[in-house]
């Protein structure tokens, strides 16, 4: 990065900390730190929930997926406008009319402290694991890009995030968040016009190139239930999934109940409904347009330029080189047929269209080939060398070929996303570690400044605990995939219990406790030993949830029946 | 106080800013045919540069 970068990074990431904490002085009890005093107006209640929900993994990760695997990836989001309908209409009302800090308190008024427990737990074991990869991911960028160690990257940005959570609680969120989600836009926009402005071809011949690549294969009707994004796994495992994340997950729970009425906090859920999708398919069309850049120039071989760099003095360095130079020859050869395909689909010439077609499939594979084997001699010479580089992808674009000033908006854009999102984290492990456990489980008497204290604490406590969970993320694939596959194995038990607890009246606290238990089980065992796609889990873990709390309920019933008559 | 703090039983469709039913239900039907839509779209979109 040059200095101008640098000074762009620095101003936006500083103002917002700062300002951040200028606006949220003076908290003074636990309902002003963990709620934000309840004062937020609906577009502020929208602005939060979307940058928590968008994490720096989001604008990292999601092009590279657009990249890889065309734009099938937004229909993941399908079931989101669904589930905040039903939020607004069932859940949003009910936490409301409780006043409660948390979704786990609920559980307490309508089943047991036990219960309560086990959500509370789940949730802080999920969470945590996902807020290590929410912030791994902007440190794996400032790595590549400065060559700095990635575990002082990881302590350092956790420490800033630490900072003004720590300091101004929930309204120091809300306030960066509102600034974050602007730098977000600002970087993400900037980038897709240099993408577009790159491409040496038309948009309607870009959308071509696209097309023939399989890469705008957005909608899959098919049923296959090992198939990981279609329609169907969208609708329904998605609703399930998103119905979780926003009714019982407290970072997002949160969010919304800083709505200074029901209404406003309505109104917040449902412009996120609207948006996010359209959000969600700017970012992979820019992911596809990034793809076609790369159709007419020389990609490099591994977009994760660090990998290739210890093969330097090796063995394997004049191997790899070979690999790099074929590499280059197939894709200029690749980029001439396109080049003809385009031409030939402008003459209308059917015959010569379908042997480009072919010859564009048999040179699509060689290149797949020739980055197999290029993986081959990295693992060759390390066995744990990492050659998934879906996640360098965009990254290695801006470092490349943005301007000066643009790169540091850009980096400065996924340092906010990581940040929003972390922040919002770190604080609600925080709020439910004290409302859930210290305020109910250890000190039910304590001031006020106590609470606010513990607090504090917590939140410095969790934000640790989480650095340290980064430490280990790098082993864990596409991350936008890891984080929701995370998810997946522990909400859809989440959401049976609350779903239960809504629903089905007749149940009470021990059946559902272990019916939950018995789920997570199942749910677990699934992910190890079938191929069952992950979006599948939620509705799994819920529908489990509720029918053995149903079964468990009916069978002690007809024992207490059983022992009344004899 | 917002009013639902004064009366916590009271139905929330009574809230100040969106006063009647009618009016969250044209807000759900908005974003369910946003994606209704949304989907026909990209169903088109991703079968014409085929």
């Amino acid at each position: 990065m040059r200095t101008g970068d640098w000074i762009v990074m620095c101003s936006a990431i500083l103002f917002v900390v700062v300002y951040s904490i200028i606006k949220s002085r003076g908290r003074k009890n636990i309902h002003d730190f963990v709620l934000s005093g309840q004062d937020a107006r609906w577009f502020t209640v929208a602005l939060s929930v979307m940058a928590t929900q968008a994490s720096a993994i989001t604008f990292i990760s999601t092009p590279g997926q657009a990249f890889v695997d065309g734009m099938r990836f937004v229909q993941f989001y399908f079931g989101l406008p669904l589930a905040m309908i039903v939020l607004c209409i069932t859940v949003l009302p009910i936490y409301r009319r409780l006043h409660v800090y948390t979704a786990y308190e609920y559980l307490e008024k309508r089943f047991d402290l036990k219960t309560r427990s086990l959500a509370a737990m789940l949730f802080l074991t999920q969470r945590s694991l996902a807020a290590g990869l929410t912030i791994y991911a902007p440190s794996l960028v400032l790595s590549l890009i400065l060559g700095w160690n990635i575990s002082y990257l990881i302590i350092s940005m956790g420490c800033l995030v630490i900072l003004y959570t720590t300091f101004g609680g929930t309204k120091a969120v809300s306030w960066a968040q509102s600034y974050q989600i602007l730098i977000i836009f600002a970087g993400m926009f900037s980038a897709f016009v240099v993408i577009l402005m790159s491409i040496p071809v038309s948009l309607s011949e870009a959308l071509s190139v696209a097309g023939v690549s399989e890469k705008l294969n957005a909608i899959t009707f098919s049923f296959d239930f090992n198939n990981r994004y279609t329609l169907w796994s969208g609708l329904l495992g998605g609703f399930f999934l998103q119905l979780s994340y926003f009714g019982t997950d407290q970072s997002q729970v949160q969010r919304y109940l800083t709505g200074n009425s029901l209404t406003q906090s309505r109104l917040g859920l449902i412009f996120n409904g609207l948006l996010k999708i359209p959000m969600q398919i700017s970012i992979l069309f820019l992911g596809v347009m990034l793809f076609v850049f790369y159709q007419f120039t020389v990609p490099p071989l591994l977009f994760n330029s660090s990998e290739p760099a210890k093969l330097q003095g090796t063995e394997f360095e004049r191997q790899y080189q070979t690999l790099e130079t074929e590499y280059a020859r197939t894709a200029k050869r690749h980029e001439q047929t396109l080049r003809n395909y385009l031409n030939q689909k402008n003459t209308q010439n059917e015959v010569a269209l379908r042997e480009s077609k072919q010859q564009l499939a048999q040179e699509k594979s060689e290149l797949a080939n020739l980055r197999g084997q290029a993986a081959l001699v990295l693992k060759n010479h390390h066995p744990h060398a990492n050659t998934n580089d879906t996640n360098y992808i965009f990254l290695s674009f801006v470092i490349t070929y943005l301007p000066v000033g643009l790169v540091g908006l850009v980096i400065a854009a996924i340092l906010s996303a990581s940040m929003s999102s972390c922040s919002s984290e770190i604080n609600a492990l925080a709020s439910t570690g004290l409302i859930d456990v210290y305020k109910r489980l250890i000190d039910k008497n304590a001031t006020e400044q106590r609470y606010l204290l513990v607090t504090r604490l917590m939140t410095v406590f969790w934000g640790i605990v989480i650095i340290i969970f980064a430490q280990f993320a790098d082993k864990m694939g596409s991350l936008i995939e890891a984080v929701n596959i995370l998810g997946s194995l522990f909400y859809g038990t989440i959401l049976g219990i609350f779903l239960t607890a809504f629903y089905l009246k007749f149940v009470g606290g021990t059946a559902v406790f272990f019916a939950a238990l018995l789920a997570e089980v199942i749910v677990i065992v699934c992910f190890v030993f079938t191929n069952i796609s992950f979006l599948w889990y939620n509705l799994l873990g819920c529908v489990f949830v509720m029918v053995f709390a149903a079964l468990f309920q009916a069978m002690m019933r007809f024992k207490n029946s059983s022992q009344k008559i004899s | 106080m917002t009013k639902e703090e004064k009366n916590p039983t009271e139905d929330s469709n009574t809230d100040n800013d969106v006063p009647v039913f009618t009016a969250w239900n044209r807000w759900y039907a908005l974003v369910l045919m946003t994606l209704i839509v949304i989907i026909v779209l990209l169903t088109i979109f991703s079968r014409m540069f085929v």
